[in-house]
């Protein structure tokens, strides 16, 4: 009788479990992530002073995206001739017609654009850090609705940084560190 | 006069002598490596020359020595370093076709690039001119004073219709890098460093073609090649196989790719996003180099990629596009299995600090699919803590072993790790690739090592 209640108390508990969510995160439910295959990554939006930053942040991405051997990503030289080809303007913020296009000349399931807001040096007092802020947008390529979006913001100056010295993590691993966030994000 | 020391005086003039001693071992001269180092290098450098196209050069060939190619983005005295690398060759008994009659040539068909040859000059080389090989140079840096630095990166390429490179070197030197004792073997002068490099490369060169001559060479293997040469019993771990410190930060090598397989591959010059002028062709020149060392890559002359891309016309803004490397991949043009393309982000020579950062990939003929990337950065002073203990002094040499390990990553074959027993009792059906064990890619994986375990 006591294993029956405990059961019951069991199942009781486990319905009453919450919802994993996480802060600054959109997933549309409706969507199979498994079934995506191809997916274009497409010239990153620069908020930033340096004029590469956009452009190193994708690479960084593209990279990881496809090390994780989820989906493969088609080379940028490849993304380029698509932009071209489809007559995009701004292709960091591209329309929906833009985006069917887009896929169907290069046959991606899905399409990312971002925006990088910070990728500079930032100091508090006499101590300095590198901190990068950026933000992902997953666009599926049938209607052109964000299916999934992440942000993540890495590095900055830390209590310990201001307590003993340091100049904190270098660009590279910051950046690194970012996109690990958001590819995280992605597949949990 | 009684002259007598304590025991403390006699233990700190000990620790002198011994810091002292320390001091002038540090930073070993890692000067360059070829095709045909020692060892395991000699073993696959005989391999690569004897892949059956590559003629068979005898002792009297002749040999075209081109200009300089300048890629150090700053003038240079590339007349005075042509010249001593002339004399040093013609020391040792090679043949090389008269300046005058080279120039005379290039008049008549209107050569102006020296970095690379593509098929019809180098048939009318050897029919007009009676040529063997063509020598190729490229100077990758250059920096007089403070400290003294040079690069060169060196090729002979067979002349003839269909040019294929049968030797290529490289050397990056920097004025500071063996100090030795109270800094009496400072090189401080750029010429001696010139002297010094060239010398390096023209034995190189010699051992090549007379392998007696390698006695004159100060190569040993780097790293790498030492646990490629002590052959697998060894290797007691996984983590031994690769140089941790220039592995890519990740990577991605497709099942597409077999290691067992001989390819042909053309090297694209990387698109150079760095501030530095040339970073891009520099690049693409170590990988050429280091994808020859490989043994089963055909490397295709990059002089005949620069003809089929200006052919074309290519314009690549982002890297080459499917279009593109489809033309290229195809048996009127290059007829290559791979392309392999990158982006260069930062490439800084500084003594102080050297720092390189680019990122790669290799797109495959038939599948028409990228099956190799990796994207890595590294600095010279990166682990190093204790009296300049594997520091890398010039852009060049992290460059080169950067390459290396990137390019063992492609061609190391598919193994089964099996893993820890705990882990392997638990999935036993599952195995796991060990190339997504080394530490720094560990770091970036989408598995997580320690909750699994």
């Amino acid at each position: 009788m006591v294993r029956v209640i405990a059961c019951v108390f069991l199942v009781f508990l486990a319905g009453c479990s919450a919802k994993d969510s996480q802060k600054g995160v959109f997933f549309n439910e409706m969507v199979d992530f498994a079934s995506i295959q191809t997916v274009a990554v497409l010239p990153i939006q620069n908020l930033t002073r340096d004029r590469e930053a956009a452009e190193r942040v994708r690479d960084v991405f593209m990279g990881m995206l496809l090390a994780s051997e989820a989906v493969y990503v088609l080379p940028p030289g490849e993304v380029f001739r698509g932009i071209s080809r489809a007559g995009v303007l701004n292709p960091s913020a591209p329309s929906i017609d833009e985006i069917k296009s887009v896929a169907g000349i290069l046959g991606a399931d899905v399409i990312i654009t971002g925006v990088l807001r910070e990728y500079e040096t930032v100091r508090s007092g006499a101590t300095s850090a590198n901190l990068i802020s950026l933000s992902l947008q997953m666009i599926e390529t049938e209607r052109g609705t964000i299916i999934w979006s992440g942000s993540s913001t890495r590095g900055g100056v830390t209590v310990t940084d201001r307590m003993f010295g340091g100049g904190g993590q270098p660009m590279n691993v910051v950046t690194l560190e970012s996109v690990d966030d958001l590819l995280n994000k992605l597949f949990q | 006069m009684i002259c007598s020391t304590s025991f403390s005086s006699k233990f700190f003039l000990l620790f002198f002598f011994i810091i002292a001693a320390l001091c002038s071992c540090a930073a070993p001269d890692r000067d360059s490596t070829g095709i045909m180092p020692t060892g395991a290098g000699e073993q696959q450098s005989a391999e690569t020359v004897s892949q059956g196209s590559v003629p068979i050069i005898g002792d009297d060939l002749l040999i075209a020595f081109l200009p300089m190619e300048n890629l150090s983005g700053t003038k240079a005295p590339l007349k005075d370093m042509e010249t001593t690398f002339r004399t040093s060759l013609t020391g040792k008994g090679f043949r090389l076709l008269e300046s005058d009659l080279l120039e005379q040539f290039r008049k008549k068909h209107r050569m102006r690039y020296t970095g690379g040859i593509n098929a019809n000059l180098s048939q009318a080389l050897q029919e007009e001119m009676g040529v063997d090989a063509i020598l190729i140079t490229s100077l990758e840096a250059y920096n007089e004073l403070n400290p003294s630095q040079i690069s060169l990166i060196s090729r002979l390429v067979t002349s003839g219709g269909q040019p294929e490179i049968i030797w290529m070197d490289s050397i990056g030197l920097s004025g500071d890098q063996s100090p030795g004792l109270l800094d009496l073997t400072l090189i401080r002068e750029p010429q001696p460093l010139l002297e010094k490099a060239v010398e390096e490369l023209a034995g190189s060169f010699a051992a090549h073609f007379n392998p007696k001559d390698q006695g004159s060479n100060s190569f040993f293997p780097s790293i790498p090649e030492s646990w490629r040469a002590s052959g697998p019993g060894t290797v007691t771990s996984p983590y031994y196989r690769l140089n941790r410190k220039y592995l890519p930060y990740d990577h991605f090598r497709s099942k597409i790719v077999d290691p067992e397989r001989e390819y042909s591959i053309a090297v694209i010059p990387l698109l150079n996003l760095a501030v530095r002028k040339n970073a891009g062709n520099i690049v693409m020149l170590h990988y050429v180099q280091e994808l020859l060392k490989l043994g089963n890559f055909k490397v295709i002359e990059p002089g005949q990629v620069r003809e089929q891309l200006l052919r074309i016309r290519a314009i690549m803004p982002d890297g080459p596009s499917l279009a593109v490397s489809d033309v290229l991949t195809a048996e009127g043009y290059l007829g290559v299995d791979l392309i392999l393309s990158g982006r260069v982000f930062d490439y800084q020579n500084q003594s102080a600090n050297p720092k390189v950062d680019y990122s790669v990939q290799v797109t495959e003929k038939n599948s028409r699919k990228v099956v190799f990337g990796a994207r890595t950065f590294s600095e010279g002073r990166e682990g190093v803590y204790f009296y300049n203990f594997g520091r890398v002094f010039t852009a060049h040499n992290l460059l080169e072993e950067m390459a290396r390990t990137t390019l063992q990553l492609l061609n190391k074959p598919f193994q089964v790790w099996e893993g820890p027993k705990e882990y392997i009792a638990k999935n036993s059906d599952e195995k796991v690739d060990e190339t997504i064990l080394y530490p720094r890619v560990v770091a970036t994986s989408r598995i997580d090592w320690e909750k699994l375990f």
